[in-house]
């Protein structure tokens, strides 16, 4: 880092000063009244009497000077100020590794040296944030492996157990199942806060996108209708969770899905999930996207993590756009998930 | 016939549930409690049929067992872990292991993905695939892989590689210049669908240009082709 030593001696502080942002600029205002001055003797000088010539020839010079000397500063002012921001937008962009060069400048010293030791706290902060989603992730993992897989090995065999504890053993495993996917939900939510994405995006049929999540959840391919075809920028993964837990929404509240339909409107894809159940009310219509809200919308109890529509939000926010839910004309409630296309669709 | 089946996991109850899980699917199951045993266990006994083997173990990381083991045997590998961070993933696939599981997982799951690795260990190959194909007509070292032998040589040398990467190889080399995407090689290699983990395909071929090309860092037998995937070039 650049720091002044303890009293240089005098003429090495003179010019570290002209180096400096204040130094340069002093001098560029200094100089340019010189100039100005200077030009103004000359022309008194050489054109004499014309008092009107001098005033006029000595604006026209003045002015075209200043005019220079405020581009060529405002040029070296801004500079820094540019640097800042491209080093802001790459570390937005998830480069932390970005940090502003060290400078000699002593004016500038100090907002570098800030920028850099706040990327440095959030890079550590984040690292903190990873490694904990990864120990508790390990932590309740390991637990839930071997209860799984033994209560798997008691249903292989639930013939040779009594009736109650067969009952016994079906409700152990529902809740196993609960508890696994309420695990699995945290941790992805916690990441898509985090931003902590384990692909990189890449460009996907919003087609191919549906017709696969449909078909790996076993639903019908006449539910899914798509007007036109675009290509979205995403995380295959990501995505297919989001869609996944919109359907389960639709089957766990809404008596299932009756409708998907897909299209393009403007520059956004728009992918519509219905459902014929009774609906959201208005004022829910925002809360469901919170964590751990849940709208008892029908007699069965919930079953649903309260987290699942969170995730929604949370992913479809981090491929730059977002869902929303109505009412579905005729009944039901309709989610919209829009989102930007992806640079290569024309 | 039974097959043989080793567990590498440090922590008992889920070693216990995992023996008991395999040895109801009609598996000859071996434990071992640290990453020694195991090495110990496969020098006087040789390879099983098929392994899985933990990330975090007590004394050795899960990434060296599976380095240790590599170096003498080609046996199927499956890694488990609870942390499914992408470094530990690319980590444990690059050290060796066929495949990757996060836990908890069904035992469905990955009782298939067993069956589906120990399938291409005994697979016989179709006729149609050419007796020898040469990959890189080098005149001195000429890479020549052999699909029913099961081999691939560069010169008089016969290279070591895993049953997954021979099979990768295999697929690729079955359509010479003809691009194959990540979402069909995890189909055809690993029997996974269009949301498998593409990272798997990535390593692997990672792997094999290691072992098969003369440069790695400028592999011209196994070709990348941005955006759309794969493709096997013969050299000429």
């Amino acid at each position: 880092m650049s720091r002044r030593g303890p009293g240089p001696p005098g003429h090495r502080r003179l010019l570290s000063r002209s180096q400096s942002l204040r130094g340069r600029t002093v001098i560029a205002f200094a100089l340019t009244a010189g100039l100005v001055s200077a030009v103004l003797a000359v022309s008194v000088s050489v054109l004499g009497r014309g008092v009107w010539m001098t005033l006029i020839a000595c604006v026209v010079f003045g002015t075209a000077i200043g005019a220079i000397v405020g581009l060529w500063l405002s040029r070296r002012l801004l500079e820094p100020l540019q640097r800042v921001t491209r080093a802001a937008a790459r570390i937005a962009s998830g480069e932390l590794g970005t940090r502003l060069p060290d400078t000699d400048d002593p004016d500038l010293a100090p907002t570098v040296d800030a920028f850099n030791a706040m990327v440095d706290s959030l890079q550590r902060r984040i690292d903190r944030e990873r490694r904990l989603v990864g120990d508790v992730s390990h932590e309740l993992r390991t637990p839930l492996t071997t209860l799984t897989t033994s209560v798997g090995v008691m249903a292989r065999h639930e013939q040779d157990l009594p009736e109650r504890s067969r009952r016994a053993l079906a409700l152990v495993q529902a809740e196993l199942d609960h508890l696994r996917r309420l695990l699995d939900d945290l941790l992805a939510l916690a990441r898509a806060e985090a931003r902590m994405h384990r692909a990189d995006a890449e460009p996907l049929s919003v087609r191919e996108l549906l017709a696969h999540t449909l078909a790996e959840r076993h639903y019908p391919p006449e539910l899914l209708r798509v007007s036109v075809d675009a290509t979205v920028a995403g995380r295959k993964l990501e995505l297919e969770r989001a869609l996944v837990n919109l359907l389960d929404n639709a089957e766990r509240h809404g008596g299932g899905v009756v409708a998907i339909t897909a299209g393009r409107v403007g520059s956004e894809v728009v992918i519509t999930i219905d459902d014929a159940g009774p609906g959201v009310a208005p004022q829910d219509q925002q809360r469901i996207f919170e964590r751990f809200v849940t709208v008892r919308r029908s007699r069965r109890s919930g079953t649903g993590t309260g987290i699942g529509l969170a995730l929604v939000a949370e992913t479809v926010a981090a491929h730059g756009g977002r869902v929303v839910c109505g009412d579905r004309p005729g009944g039901g409630a309709r989610f919209v998930v829009s989102m930007p296309l992806s640079e290569e669709t024309h | 016939m039974t097959a043989n089946l080793m567990i590498v996991e440090d922590d008992d109850r889920v070693r216990g549930a995992l023996r008991l899980a395999m040895e109801d699917e009609g598996y000859d199951v071996a434990e071992a409690e640290e990453a020694e045993d195991a090495l110990e266990h496969l020098r006087d006994n040789g390879a099983p049929d098929v392994m899985i083997v933990d990330l975090m173990l007590g004394d050795m990381d899960g990434f060296t067992c599976i380095r240790e083991i590599r170096r003498d045997h080609d046996v199927p590998i499956i890694v488990v872990s609870a942390r499914d961070d992408t470094h530990d993933v690319v980590a444990a696939l690059e050290a060796g292991a066929d495949d990757f599981v996060t836990k908890p997982f069904e035992i469905k799951e990955i009782t298939a993905r067993m069956r589906a690795l120990r399938r291409r260990a005994n697979q016989t190959i179709e006729p149609q695939t050419p007796q020898e194909l040469v990959l890189d007509a080098d005149p001195e070292l000429p890479l020549v892989l052999s699909p029913e032998g099961g081999t691939v040589r560069r010169g008089e040398e016969e290279l070591h590689l895993t049953l997954t990467e021979f099979r990768l190889l295999c697929e690729l080399a079955e359509t010479p210049g003809r691009v194959l995407s990540r979402s069909v090689l995890l189909e055809r290699v690993w029997d996974r669908g269009f949301f498998g983990d593409e990272r798997i395909v990535d390593v692997h071929v990672r792997r094999l240009r290691t072992k098969i090309e003369r440069d790695p860092s400028d592999p011209v037998v196994v070709v990348t082709v941005r955006g759309l995937g794969y493709r096997l070039d013969v050299q000429r």
